[in-house]
C-alpha cells in the first residue's frame, strides 16, 4: 500500500499513531465521526421523543376501557372462551389492574369471572380471554374493572 | 450478575485471537489496513454489544423490569437516562468498550458515553422485538419507557466491555473469518490432528455448556421464559435463533476481542459457532427439566418455543464460556 504524505512528509501511519498517543488523542477517525453522528441522533431522537411526549401529553387519571370480541368467541371442553380487549385510555398508569365479568340472565346461573392483568401504562391496550361455563352470547354480560394499583 | 461474573473469567483467560487491528499489530500496520478507523469501529462496536448482552440478558428476561419501564413517566424515563448516562461516562474512564488507549479528555469520553448508551438502547429494542415484548400496537410512551430503562443495565455493560474482552498480546492466532489471510495461514501451520482436535472440540463444547448453565440457571426458573415462549409466534421463533446465532457468532469470533477458533474437526466459524447452538439448545433444555419448568402435557411446540427461548442466555453464556478456551 503507498504510503499519504502531507505537506510536512509525515506519513499517514505516524499520524495515526500520533492520534492514538498523547500528541492527538482529541482527534477522531473518520468512523468515529460516523458512529458519534448516529449514536447522537440514537441517543437524543429517544431523549427528545420522551420529552415531547412528556410536555406534550397530558396527564390524564386511569381510564379502563373493554371491548368484547363476541365474533372470536370459541367453545372448547366445556368452556366458552370470550376473547375481550383492554385498554387504558388515560395517561397515567395501572398497576394489578383486576377485571370482574359478571354474566346474567334468564335460564342462566349468575357466573363471575376476574382475572388480573399486570401492568397497563397510559394509552397501552392489552388482549385477554375470559371463560365462562356458560355461553356469554346467551346473557347479559358486564365487564367492569374492579380495581388498580398507582405506581 | 452471573454474566458479569462469567465474563470476568473470560477475562483473566482471554486469548489474543489477532483478528482485525488487534493489539499485537503496531499502530503503524493499522493505519495502513484502516485508514478511517472503520475495522476498529466495528471491533470496539462488536465487543460494546456482546458486553451490553452479556450483563444484560437476565434483566431483559424479566418481567418487573417489563412493567416497571411500561409504566415509567417521561420523568422516570429522563432519569432512568440519566443514571445510565452518568455510570457510563464513570465507566468510561476505567474501561470503555474501544481498544485500550491513553487517557483522553472529557469530551471523548462523552463520545464513548453517548455510543454506549446507544448501544443499550438497539440492544434493547432488537432483544424486546425478538422476543415479542414489543408489538406495533403498544403505546409510543409506554414502549420507550421498556426500551430506555432495559438500556441502562446494557449500557453498562457495553461501557466495561473492554475489561471483560481483554485482549492479551503474544498469543497464538490461528485463522479463521474476519478477512485476515496471514492470520489464515498461521492457523493451518499451527494446527495439529487427530485426538487433539476432538478433545479441544470437546473442551470448547464443554465450556459452552458450562457458561450456559451459569447463566441459564437465573433464568430457567422464572416465570418468564414460559410466559416469552407462550408469546411467540413462530417468525419470532425463527428470529431468535438467527439472533443466538449471530450474537454467539459475534462473541467469540468476529470482533477480535476473545477466544481464537479452536483447533478442531470442524473447519469454520460459522459451522462451530452452529454446532456450539446445538449445545447451548440442550443446555437450555436441560436447565428447564433441571427446574421442573417444562411440562409435558403443554404439548411438543410449547417446549420447543420453551427451549428457543432459553436457548438466547444459554447461547450467550456459552459463547461467553468459550472465551476461556
Amino acid at each position: 500500500m503507498s504510503e499519504v504524505r502531507d505537506s510536512r512528509g509525515n506519513d499517514a501511519s505516524q499520524k495515526r499513531e500520533q492520534e492514538n498517543g498523547s500528541g492527538g488523542e482529541d482527534k477522531r477517525s473518520g468512523a468515529e465521526w460516523v458512529t458519534l453522528v448516529l449514536g447522537l441522533i440514537i441517543v437524543l431522537g429517544v431523549l427528545g421523543t420522551v420529552i415531547w411526549l412528556g410536555a406534550t401529553g397530558g396527564s390524564r387519571p386511569v381510564s379502563i376501557s373493554i371491548a368484547t370480541h363476541v365474533t372470536e368467541q370459541h367453545h372448547f371442553a366445556g368452556g366458552y372462551y370470550l376473547p375481550v380487549s383492554v385498554t387504558n385510555e388515560g395517561d397515567d398508569a395501572a398497576q394489578e389492574l383486576q377485571l370482574r365479568a359478571t354474566l346474567t340472565g334468564p335460564g342462566l346461573e349468575k357466573e363471575e369471572v376476574e382475572f388480573t392483568i399486570p401492568s397497563l401504562g397510559g394509552g397501552q391496550h392489552a388482549r385477554a380471554m375470559f371463560v365462562f361455563r356458560q355461553d356469554p352470547a346467551s346473557g347479559t354480560l358486564e365487564i367492569l374493572p374492579v380495581g388498580f394499583l398507582l405506581p | 450478575m452471573v454474566a458479569s461474573a462469567t465474563g470476568k473469567g473470560a477475562a483473566c483467560h482471554g486469548f489474543e485471537r489477532g483478528a482485525a487491528v488487534s493489539g499485537a499489530e503496531s499502530g503503524s500496520e493499522a493505519s495502513e489496513k484502516d485508514p478511517f478507523g472503520w475495522r476498529e469501529e466495528r471491533d470496539g462496536f462488536v465487543r460494546a454489544f456482546a458486553g451490553a448482552w452479556i450483563f444484560g440478558i437476565p434483566l431483559l428476561f424479566t418481567m418487573e423490569m417489563w412493567w416497571i419501564g411500561r409504566t415509567a413517566s417521561w420523568k422516570q424515563q429522563l432519569v432512568f437516562a440519566g443514571i445510565a448516562l452518568a455510570t457510563c461516562l464513570g465507566l468510561n474512564y476505567a474501561a470503555g468498550f474501544r481498544r485500550e488507549r491513553k487517557p483522553t479528555s472529557f469530551h471523548r469520553r462523552m463520545d464513548d458515553t453517548i455510543d454506549a448508551f446507544a448501544v443499550g438502547l438497539i440492544a434493547a429494542t432488537v432483544t424486546l422485538v425478538v422476543i415479542n415484548r414489543i408489538r406495533l400496537s403498544d403505546s409510543l410512551e409506554s414502549t420507550l419507557g421498556l426500551i430506555v430503562l432495559q438500556a441502562l443495565p446494557l449500557s453498562v455493560g457495553a461501557s466495561f466491555a473492554s475489561h471483560v474482552f481483554r485482549r492479551e498480546s503474544g498469543s497464538p492466532s490461528t485463522g479463521e473469518s474476519t478477512g485476515d489471510e496471514d492470520q489464515g495461514e498461521e492457523g493451518e501451520l499451527e494446527r495439529p490432528h487427530g485426538h487433539s482436535q476432538f478433545r479441544n472440540l470437546l473442551a470448547e463444547l464443554g465450556v459452552t455448556a458450562i457458561g450456559g448453565v451459569a447463566l441459564g440457571v437465573s433464568i430457567a426458573p422464572t416465570d418468564e421464559i414460559y410466559l416469552i415462549a407462550s408469546g411467540m409466534r413462530p417468525v419470532h421463533l425463527v428470529a431468535s435463533i438467527i439472533f443466538s446465532l449471530l450474537v454467539s457468532y459475534a462473541i467469540v469470533y468476529a470482533s477480535g476481542f476473545g477466544s481464537r477458533p479452536r483447533d478442531v474437526p470442524l473447519k469454520s466459524a460459522s459451522s462451530v459457532t452452529v454446532f456450539a447452538y446445538a449445545v447451548s439448545l440442550a443446555t437450555a433444555f436441560a436447565t428447564l427439566v433441571l427446574f421442573g419448568m417444562v411440562d409435558l402435557e403443554d404439548g411438543f411446540e410449547m417446549i420447543v418455543a420453551q427451549t428457543i427461548v432459553m436457548a438466547i442466555p444459554t447461547t450467550m453464556g456459552g459463547a461467553a464460556g468459550r472465551l476461556l478456551v
